[in-house]
């Protein structure tokens, strides 16, 4: 059987998802990222492994802000931001979807998509209210699971109203709200009122709302969250089967188009890497006074791939082969 | 015999130094901007000023730092946003906070109603030095000139290079070149010479052989610093360019000049350079923005008209984080995007920026405008 690897990276979470050719999800793999994204990805591979046995994998593709630290190590055919990664997972579960709301970890993201097309998009820029690292955050300092925050947030009949303009805020009204004596399951509702709020007014601001929407991203698993959107904007959003890995979802699609279009081989390094020692090195280049510091990715003592440095110089000559001795040194 | 420098912006030090070499006075180069021009800015500067301010200062540092300069020349006495204030604060933070000695020029507009000839005289004086009144005249008229020309060739060559690079595979190939033509441009002290240097760069640069395809037009529009000075947006032009897409900026350092500089003019000299006004700026920003709004705003807003009636597949607006003129435009480039179902990304940036955010910003937008081609076609 032919299978296409979708491999999403963010900062809080690893996902990833294999999928076959006639489009059905044959294992999906959600796991903490915990600082150590190779770690994850080579965890991440081993229980996809053990889900699709030995079908024969036919291209990956990578996403997320380590996708081109997991496409140096996986040997992926294609590497997309997650915006596009997104996009494509949410048209292919809902194909006449006008807009995306997609939380995840660190960062947000609203997708406009009309006929099939994004036409417009925004991520948001500065604070990280409202993401899910927040709402852990919280979860953890009221001693609640995150995964029973929503449960909490529904048996509220009185959110109360909680400033969502920034998480620092957001957290002192809280603990005032609590010593103040309202329930936690209204301070809960409040705070999940006030984040779809903060969301909509800032990530979402003079974005073309139009339904269906879907919701995607870890955080759609939370319904304080989910009910929260439907009250403000007054329509239901749905929540795809895969939302909590529908970036890698998306590159999986991506990389079965790009594969079959292109009629390459992979370039899959194969699940036996999950063996191999990754490691990344990094040292502040002198060259200027910029100071970048430069990250070699090694398999090995085997410089794979190298980058942080603002002129490229070490970039471009990675590429043509002339630092690969200087880098091994390094090491 | 002065030693001069200035805050460096992009390529525009080019023109400053023909200008004072040929009066004799000896221009010290402003270092390139790096990581620690912006760390010095970020510490000497107010938080809240604008990022161009605080690079800007971190550069005015670094070059006061060599002990190499007596004399710093500024614009920006005046201005249409807080621009205005950056002459007065360079010299306050710079003299009484750092504590360092040297003699500021601020150039403000010259001829304004509310100019002050005083003061103009003031910089002629100093700018003329021992020279007598003839030979001043004359190295000052050679000086004009030659600059004019150097920026006017710099900025063609970049305009070149913003387009190629999206075409071939190997960029480098075509930064050498242009690095190399923009070393001896700088170093040169004949019109002639500029001319040729620039001639041969353009063709070497022209014959390098285009090895990629569907390749998207992009326009730049925001603010100027930003936007020239590449270190400022993290070099987001080449990002671009490398992801095959060519650009056309909508602003330039001469331009910028002649905004500031022609509508001063009396009327004869006015129709001598040729100044034709900003009568497009006002009729292709109508009916989104029918004000001033200070800066570059309104020409944001009527650039990217003008690039979507030039068939152009979107723009990428460029400004400094909190830049008023800019912050309004943006607001009003929604409006225009919607309207004209014409794609925009708004990039802002000061110290904070990342690049892991902006290179999936830049990717997405590259995505989108790739995806309206094939649905169009």
């Amino acid at each position: 059987m032919r299978v296409y690897l979708g491999i999403d990276i963010g900062s809080v979470s690893t996902k990833l998802v294999a999928m076959s050719d006639s489009y059905e999800v044959l294992s999906a793999v959600y796991l903490r990222t915990a600082g150590r994204p190779i770690a994850a990805l080579l965890e991440g591979l081993r229980m996809v492994e053990k889900d699709i046995g030995n079908a024969e994998v036919c291209g990956v593709g990578t996403t997320g802000s380590a996708r081109f630290l997991a496409s140096v190590v996986s040997g992926a055919d294609l590497v997309k931001n997650e915006i596009t990664a997104h996009a494509v997972a949410a048209i292919h579960e809902l194909p006449d979807v006008k807009t995306v709301f997609e939380i995840g970890g660190q960062d947000s993201k609203i997708i406009i998509i009309r006929e099939g097309v994004v036409v417009d998009f925004a991520m948001n820029t500065i604070c990280a209210a409202g993401t899910g690292s927040f709402l852990d955050h919280q979860a953890q300092r009221l001693g609640i699971e995150i995964e029973r925050f929503g449960e909490y947030a529904l048996k509220s009949k009185n959110p109360v109203r909680i400033a969502g303009r920034c998480t620092v805020f957001a957290e002192s009204d809280m603990i005032h709200k609590q010593q103040m004596g309202y329930s936690i399951e209204d301070i809960i509702a409040g705070l999940c009122e006030a984040l779809v709020r903060n969301y909509l007014a800032n990530v979402a601001k003079g974005k073309d709302l139009k339904p269906p929407y879907v919701f995607q991203g870890g955080v759609a698993a939370n319904l304080g969250i989910r009910k929260a959107f439907e009250k403000e904007i007054g329509f239901p959003v749905y929540v795809p089967k895969y939302f909590h890995v529908m970036g890698a979802l998306g590159m999986a699609i991506l990389v079965k188009r790009y594969v079959e279009e292109e009629g390459i081989k992979t370039s899959f390094r194969g699940f036996r890497i999950v063996e191999d020692r990754f490691t990344s090195k990094s040292f502040e280049c002198s060259h200027c006074p910029n100071g970048c510091e430069v990250v070699v990715i090694y398999r090995g003592s085997e410089p794979l791939a190298c980058w942080g440095d603002r002129c490229g110089r070490w970039q471009d000559k990675f590429g043509r082969g002339s630092v690969v001795g200087e880098l091994k040194e390094v090491a | 015999m002065r030693r001069i420098t200035l805050p460096r912006m992009g390529y525009s030090y080019i023109g400053f130094r023909a200008v004072f070499d040929a009066l004799g006075h000896e221009f010290v180069e402003p270092p390139p901007i790096t990581k620690r021009t912006i760390d010095l800015g970020v510490k000497y500067a107010p938080e809240f000023a604008c990022f161009p301010f605080k690079i800007t200062l971190g550069s005015l540092i670094e070059a006061l730092s060599t002990g190499k300069v007596d004399t710093i020349i500024t614009a920006g006495g005046i201005g249409p946003c807080r621009y205005g204030f950056y002459g007065v604060m360079y010299e306050k933070i710079l003299k009484e906070e750092l504590g360092f000695d040297f003699d500021f020029i601020l150039l403000d507009p010259p001829i304004k109603p509310y100019g002050n000839m005083k003061k103009v005289w003031d910089i002629v004086l100093k700018w003329k030095g021992e020279l007598s009144w003839r030979e001043f005249i004359l190295r000052l008229t050679k000086g004009f000139k030659l600059a004019w020309r150097k920026l006017k060739k710099v900025e063609d060559l970049e305009a070149l290079i913003l387009k190629k690079r999206a075409w071939v595979k190997d960029i480098s190939k075509v930064e050498d070149l242009f690095n190399e033509a923009i070393r001896k441009i700088n170093l040169s002290m004949d019109l002639d010479e500029v001319d040729a240097i620039y001639k041969e760069a353009k063709d070497s640069i022209e014959a390098i052989p285009d090895d990629r395809g569907d390749v998207l037009k992009v326009g730049i529009v925001g603010e100027i610093y930003t936007i020239l000075e590449p270190f400022s947006n993290l070099n987001t032009e080449r990002l671009l360019n490398e992801r095959g897409v060519e650009i056309e900026r909508s602003v330039w350092t001469t331009e910028f000049i002649e905004y500031n500089v022609f509508p001063g003019l009396p009327f004869p000299l006015k129709q001598m350079v040729g100044w034709k006004g900003k009568d497009d700026i006002v009729k292709y920003s109508k009916p989104f923005l029918n004000e001033f709004v200070g800066g570059h705003g309104r020409e944001s807003v009527a650039h990217t008209v003008m690039f979507k009636e030039r068939g152009f597949d979107g723009v990428v607006h460029i400004l400094p984080f909190s830049c008023m003129p800019e912050v309004v435009a943006r607001g009003i480039l929604e409006r225009v995007g919607r309207e004209l179902d014409f794609p925009i990304l708004s990039l802002s940036f000061d110290e904070f920026t990342g690049e892991a955010g902006l290179i999936t910003r830049i990717e997405a937008f590259i995505d989108l405008l790739r995806m309206r081609r094939r649905m169009a076609a």
